[in-house]
């Protein structure tokens, strides 16, 4: 079993895996949300950091990304006590970026204080749509009115956050779409995420859509829209810096950028995905067995002495019934993924590619030790042919049309 | 050695699902001749294939003991595909159980059964089997026996499931079979009823020995091809093979002689001995022909030795099926193979898939028209790409069928309707009995192998059935149909149709391939014509959105596995110029439009 080696990772995503009701299109992993659940859930993921800080050398954290599950029901004294965890054991600059998703439904002027002086300082806020229709036919707690006061009332707070919409929805006219773009150019966030709704496996939505149930946009309109929404955002100043991504001039979502130059992170907490650099690895999506694995109350020497000299016999029974923390039995919370050369280049080279700066020869050469133009020759001629890539001082990136059809670029750079 | 009145030579016949493979079995199991109570359900369909379907294919042949007779039980394939070799399994038996079931009572099969038994003159002993469900009426089944003419008192009731009455089924082969007739002071004349080729053994021959008698060291001579061998070993099945020292006139069993290919020896043959030939080979040999052609082709070229490897395997057991190289413009180096009807095809295909795992594209079914140029030549031609300019052509004939076409009463007008539709010519009408009618009509082959049966069983609620004879070649005007892609012909997708039929076919032609060949990077032009003059077209837009939108660290694997299984997609694809063209493209030719 390869062990996992963070020692040049300086990125950390905690997985918060609860939430008060699961949206049908989503695929992150959550639970619902219970007290109990959660404070279990805190002492384990406390015991996963400190397993694998382990493997780091004090290293600089430039981001950390709270994600979920709804992070925004954390009670705000927990943010402060895990960000004081990490301090603990990596270097955090004052300029590091610190985000949390928050769902405007479980969301307060209050928490959004209090989250500010917990730590946070930035927020990421799925507000999806501006239509009520759609915004419940996605499952989302919140209103039209509500995502606007939200909007506002973080706008007010923070300087730097993220606004996310979902569009190519069914039934969705591209005049609604383009209400909810004009909607959240009021605020002009310093950065926006959009996605057209794409259905995932195992989720509700996918199976009304394998019965005939759900009938998504033709691929005519969902362009369409992603068209309308490059030309009114670029208009109105905004950088489209990757495929789903726009910020205002020094507002990119540096943690996700990190992903995308294919650097190391750590993920901490169930479901949640990590890479540190040559394997990725997935935290199983349980809960249950991620508290048993980290059971975090093992006994310090102190109280062992202190149990020893009260009671021989229920020290004995108590050991009994302990589970060790067995470190280096990974297969037991997670799947280690180790990844072959041609899997990273093609990984390298389709998240590169999705970014503004697109791909540099000169870097996948330092990275791989191979000469990128060399083995992709025929295809790069091919892609500039058809207009979905430009080259330019060494290196590739999308043309719009290359960014509508990503996949078709993407495919070429799979090795067989 | 037995005297010949004490052998029964009997087969079942049934529409299908009415129990005849588990009769057999019970039959079987009751007289012991297997004992092993975990045998596989329904020894005697032995393909995998047979079973999934509930089907016979090869037809099989076991002696069973029971109270000092021989019975020997030919089990024939139930597919009108292979009506050749029922009619050889029939004409090896004397007598034959006319399975019905209780609930559905007489169906078209069994009329078809009964007629054919009757056509080689054996006694029918009716079983009217599954009384054991709740549905069952053997009452109303009585009545229709005696409305087509069997004494409905002959019939015994039985459950085969159960094992209700087979002693008496049993008792009446004894009591109302013929024993075969005793010609052991003649020639040796023994029918070849089926064939298995065994890599070791070479060529087993399935025989019923009518006059005569053989054994090991005898020299055999087969009287269609003049062709004689040494026989290594004789016996029967039990339904192992179990050697035997002589096979005399009235029994059943096989006959090994070094044969290495199966087409020296085919069913309906005649064997003989060399030294004391028979006069006249028995009657009723036909070298079967066959009458459905379609291309198979390695989606992958390198594939192309491995499926040559694998049809030469296929055909060593099934002479009726043939195979010679052909080469498609679009699809590379392939056969043309030729298959007794779609499910004889159907079959085949399954089984290169199945047992050799082969990717293959399936060009549509094509019949053999007989092509008369104006300059007198006259070609035969089995694939729609090669057929000759319009110019040169002075006539075209078509294959003809009679087809047979057994249907409760109320869906008629919508079979008619069907038959029309099909070119079909209208011949006879008959009713069955009350509410069930038999269906006459001519029509050309090419409609019936197209998607004709199952449009005709859901106009049916599949309730309806069909029979086909092949009546000959008519002239019919008949015009090649060419699908152009991305402005290219593709040569495997060209197809033979009726003039008046070729706007409407072309029309829906294009519109199903816009539904199977996805988007490109460009706009798609289908296009249909004829004689080079464009007759329907669709465009097939370019792609405008193909993007994973949403992509982050934990997405990243997982993106990328999506993105192989994209490409491995596409890998399956015909690259036809510069248009990826899917497997199932090639074989919607035969889908017809309900309204088309």
């Amino acid at each position: 079993m390869h062990n996992l080696n963070f020692e040049t990772a300086n990125a950390i995503y905690i997985h918060f895996p609860f939430c008060s009701s699961k949206c049908p299109y989503c695929d992150f992993y959550s639970t619902k949300y219970t007290k109990l659940g959660v404070d279990q859930f805190w002492a384990a993921l406390f015991m996963e950091l400190k397993e694998l800080s382990r493997t780091t050398k004090n290293n600089l954290v430039q981001t950390i990304y709270i994600g979920g599950g709804t992070p925004s029901l954390i009670e705000p004294v927990f943010v402060a006590e895990l960000l004081q965890k990490i301090k603990y054991r990596f270097k955090v600059p004052p300029t590091a970026e610190i985000t949390m998703e928050v769902n405007p439904a479980s969301v307060t002027e209050e928490k959004i204080i209090k989250l500010k002086r917990a730590g946070i300082n930035r927020l990421s806020v799925g507000i999806q749509s501006f239509n009520d229709q759609h915004l419940s036919f996605l499952g989302r707690r919140s209103n039209a009115e509500n995502n606007k006061k939200i909007l506002s009332l973080i706008d007010n707070y923070f300087d730097n956050y993220s606004a996310d919409l979902i569009f190519a929805l069914p039934n969705q006219s591209l005049n609604e779409f383009e209400q909810d773009l004009e909607e959240i150019l009021k605020f002009s966030p310093p950065h926006i995420s959009l996605y057209n709704l794409e259905l995932h496996e195992n989720t509700p939505f996918h199976e009304q859509y394998k019965k005939g149930n759900l009938k998504l946009p033709a691929e005519e309109l969902d362009a369409d829209m992603y068209e309308l929404a490059l030309e009114k955002l670029n208009t109105a100043g905004y950088r489209h810096y990757e495929i789903s991504n726009f910020c205002q001039p020094g507002y990119r979502a540096r943690h996700n950028y990190l992903y995308w130059l294919y650097q190391p992170y750590l993920a901490l907490g169930p479901g949640a995905s990590g890479f540190d650099g040559s394997c990725r690895y997935q935290n199983f999506r349980d809960l249950e067995k991620y508290i048993d694995y980290y059971n975090p109350e093992r006994f310090t020497f102190a109280e062992i002495m202190d149990l020893k000299k009260k009671n021989k016999k229920s020290f004995s029974e108590l050991l009994k019934n302990k589970k060790k923390l067995d470190v280096n039995n990974k297969a037991k919370i997670r799947k280690i993924n180790c990844l072959t050369a041609e899997e990273k280049m093609a990984e390298y080279s389709f998240l590169a590619l999705r970014t503004d700066n697109g791909l540099f020869y000169h870097k996948f050469y330092q990275k791989f030790k191979r000469d990128f133009k060399t083995i992709y020759k025929a295809e790069i001629e091919e892609l500039i042919k058809n207009k979905l890539i430009i080259e330019a001082n060494g290196r590739i990136y999308l043309t719009t049309r290359g960014r509508e059809l990503a996949n078709e670029v993407f495919l070429k750079f799979l090795l067989d | 050695m037995l005297q010949t009145d004490k052998i029964r030579n009997f087969c079942i016949i049934a529409h299908i699902d009415h129990g005849k493979s588990t009769l057999a079995d019970r039959m079987l199991e009751y007289t012991g001749t297997i004992t092993d109570r975990k045998m596989q359900e329904q020894v005697l369909d032995k393909m995998d294939l047979e079973r999934e379907r509930g089907i016979t294919i090869k037809a099989q042949a076991v002696s069973i003991e029971y109270q000092g007779y021989e019975l020997n039980l030919i089990d024939t394939p139930g597919h009108v595909d292979f009506a050749y070799e029922v009619s050889r399994s029939l004409a090896a038996c004397e007598g034959a159980i006319l399975v019905i079931d209780a609930a559905q009572g007489v169906e078209a099969q069994t009329m078809a059964n009964i007629y054919l038994a009757l056509e080689h003159d054996l006694e029918i002993i009716p079983v009217i089997n599954k009384i054991d469900l709740p549905s069952a009426n053997p009452q109303r089944v009585k009545e229709q026996l005696l409305d087509i003419g069997i004494d409905p008192d002959e019939a015994i009731l039985a459950s085969a499931k159960n094992g209700t009455n087979i002693d008496q089924i049993l008792d009446a082969i004894i009591e109302r079979v013929p024993a075969p007739y005793n010609g052991i002071n003649q020639p040796l004349r023994a029918l070849v009823f089926d064939t298995l080729y065994d890599s070791y053994q070479g060529v087993i021959a399935y025989v019923r020995v009518m006059e005569g008698s053989v054994k090991k060291g005898d020299k055999i001579l087969l009287m269609s091809n003049q062709k004689s061998y040494e026989v290594d070993e004789v016996g029967f099945f039990s339904p192992a093979m179990q050697k035997k020292d002589k096979l005399t006139s009235g029994e059943v069993g096989y006959i090994i002689s070094g044969i290495k290919d199966v087409r020296n020896c085919r069913v309906g043959d005649t064997i003989t001995l060399k030294n004391n030939p028979a006069q006249k080979a028995l009657p009723g040999y036909q070298k079967v022909q066959p009458m459905v052609f379609s291309g198979l082709y390695p989606t992958d070229n390198a594939d192309y030795e491995i499926l040559k490897e694998a049809l030469e395997k296929l055909q060593l057991n099934d002479a009726s099926f043939t195979f010679e190289p052909e080469t498609s413009e679009a699809l590379g180096f392939g056969f043309r193979c030729g298959f007794l009807g779609l499910l004889h095809m159907e079959v085949i295909q399954e089984r290169l898939e199945r047992e050799y795992d082969l990717d293959l594209v399936i060009t549509a079914p094509s019949v053999e028209y007989q092509i008369i140029k104006k300059n007198g030549e006259e070609v035969k031609i089995e694939n729609p790409a090669a057929f000759p300019d319009p110019s040169e052509i002075d006539k075209i004939k078509e294959p003809f069928v009679t087809a047979e076409i057994h249907l409760p009463e109320e869906y008629v007008g919508q079979a008619m309707e069907l038959c029309q539709d099909n070119r079909g010519d209208f011949k006879d009408m008959q009713y069955i009995d009350q509410d069930r009618v038999t269906l006459k009509y001519e029509m050309p082959l090419s409609e019936i192998i197209t998607d004709f049966f199952n449009q005709l069983k859901s106009k049916t609620r599949g309730y309806a059935t069909l029979d086909y004879e092949l009546e000959g070649y008519k002239a019919s005007n008949l015009v090649k149909l060419d699908i152009l892609v991305n402005k290219e012909v593709v040569d495997a997708l060209s197809t033979i149709v009726h003039d008046d039929h070729s706007y409407q076919q072309g029309n829906a032609l294009v519109r199903r391939l816009k539904e199977v060949i996805p988007r490109h990077m460009f706009k798609v032009p289908i296009q249909a014509a004829v004689g080079g003059k464009i007759i329907a077209r669709v465009n097939i837009p370019a792609m405008r959105k193909n993007v994973l939108q949403k992509c982050y660290g934990g997405d990243v694997s997982r993106k990328r596995k999506l993105l192989e299984k994209q490409k491995e997609g596409k890998k399956r694809m015909k690259q036809v110029g510069s248009v990826e063209i899917p497997q199932e493209a090639f074989m919607t030719v035969l889908e017809r439009d309900e309204n088309a």
